[in-house]
């Protein structure tokens, strides 16, 4: 499933998925593929996201839907 | 900055060195590679073979001193009409001999020294004998005799055949030299290629959570397809089905092919270069290196070195390593081109 809400997050903040990768240590793929939704990052990249994005882990990953 | 560039040219001036040393090595200990094709003529008029055998001469070149015969062995192509094989120095004395037969001809004279030889086939060749050597083929080969159709090298009574005859030099510690010097020059390459392509100009490249978790996959993946291939080979080696591979590709072939399967996977998923990696001049040394080897199968191949007595040589292995370095080239652009669209 998509996650939007990331995507929304970061083009607030006029981020690039590159400023955004770079900000957490990873690859632009990996950003890529969680926005998408073809990949579900560990607990640690996660917070690593929130803190680029100044975020909650609620705010960017807690899916509402399934509860 | 600084310091990639020292590695830079470190790397840059091992690889002139270890070239300027395996070409020395090659044109001063090696070069020699002597191969002679080929081909008998047999005339085959009223039924009777002349009876003259076909002789090859062999002359050795450059100022060596000793050289190996490359394995010779005639495949179920030739059952029957090579009963013999000599080899003789030049004062006509038999040096070696081997004899052939219906079933299998195998001849590996281990070491020649500097001279010219000559290589004499005893055939068996007569019309009668043309025809028995059917009559006894066919029933085996399970085809009727009415759909038989005669060896492509015999027409209206005459029977060619092309063969090679190759010396390679019996140089050991210099080949060992120059394969050496050929691991390290790769390895120098490599390392180039991979500094230009970084941005930090490390060597070591660094991977997210994403990418060692591909990686992971990939290797898996490349392990299974190494084992089912290994065992597709153990299992016509088994039954005896004619594999025409020579030992060593044999050998190569499962490696090989686990290889590619997990290089092309973890490539595709974006996950085989380090954070750092830059793309556009990986494609750019990928394709070179592609276009190089495109041009040394072409060399090879013109040289018929690619198929010996039948099989594919290890020489071939160069076409496997030329397939991989395509099918990555290919991935990566995919994925760049891919990856561009989805951007942002």
């Amino acid at each position: 499933m998509k996650n939007l809400r990331l995507k929304a997050a970061r083009a607030g903040k006029d981020m690039s998925q590159d400023a955004l990768a770079a900000a957490c240590g990873v690859s632009r793929q990996t950003i890529n593929a969680i926005e998408k939704g073809d990949y579900n990052p560990s607990i640690n990249l996660c917070i690593s996201i929130c803190k680029a994005l100044g975020k909650t882990l609620d705010e960017l990953f807690w899916d509402e839907e399934r509860q | 900055m600084k310091t990639k560039n020292t590695r830079l040219i470190v790397a840059v001036l091992l690889t002139i060195l270890l070239g300027t040393a395996m070409l020395v090595t090659v044109f001063t200990t090696v070069g020699g590679e002597y191969m002679s094709n080929g081909k008998r003529r047999i005339e085959i008029a009223g039924g009777t073979y002349s009876g003259e055998p076909y002789t090859l001469s062999i002359e050795t070149n450059r100022a060596r001193t000793s050289y190996v015969c490359a394995k010779w062995t005639l495949d179920k192509e030739d059952i029957g009409y090579i009963t013999g094989f000599l080899v003789k120095n030049e004062k006509g004395e038999v040096i070696r001999a081997a004899a052939g037969g219906w079933a299998s001809f195998e001849f590996v004279p281990d070491k020649l020294e500097k001279g010219v030889y000559t290589a004499e086939f005893h055939v068996l060749a007569s019309e009668e004998e043309y025809e028995a050597f059917c009559g006894k083929y066919i029933p085996d080969s399970n085809i009727p005799s009415e759909e038989y159709e005669p060896y492509d090298g015999y027409h209206d009574g005459v029977w060619e055949e092309s063969f090679e005859f190759r010396l390679v030099p019996y140089v050991k510690p210099a080949v060992i030299f120059i394969m050496l010097c050929g691991i390290g020059l790769g390895l120098a390459l490599a390392a180039i290629i991979v500094m230009i392509c970084s941005k930090t100009g490390r060597i070591k490249s660094e991977y997210d959570e994403r990418q060692i978790q591909a990686q992971g996959k990939g290797f898996k993946y490349g392990f299974f397809t190494s084992l089912a291939v290994m065992f597709i080979l153990f299992f016509a080696c088994s039954v005896e089905v004619n594999i025409p591979l020579n030992k060593s590709l044999c050998a190569f072939i499962p490696v090989f092919a686990g290889g590619c399967v997990s290089v092309i996977y973890i490539i595709w998923k974006e996950a085989y270069f380090g954070l750092d990696t830059r793309v556009r001049p990986l494609i750019i040394a990928l394709g070179t290196i592609a276009v190089i080897l495109a041009g040394l199968i072409v060399i090879l191949g013109k040289n018929g070195l690619f198929i010996s007595n039948g099989v594919l040589t290890f020489n071939s292995s160069v076409i496997f390593i030329e397939v991989m370095i395509v099918a990555m080239f290919i991935t990566l652009v995919a994925k760049a081109v891919s990856l561009k669209r989805s951007e942002e």
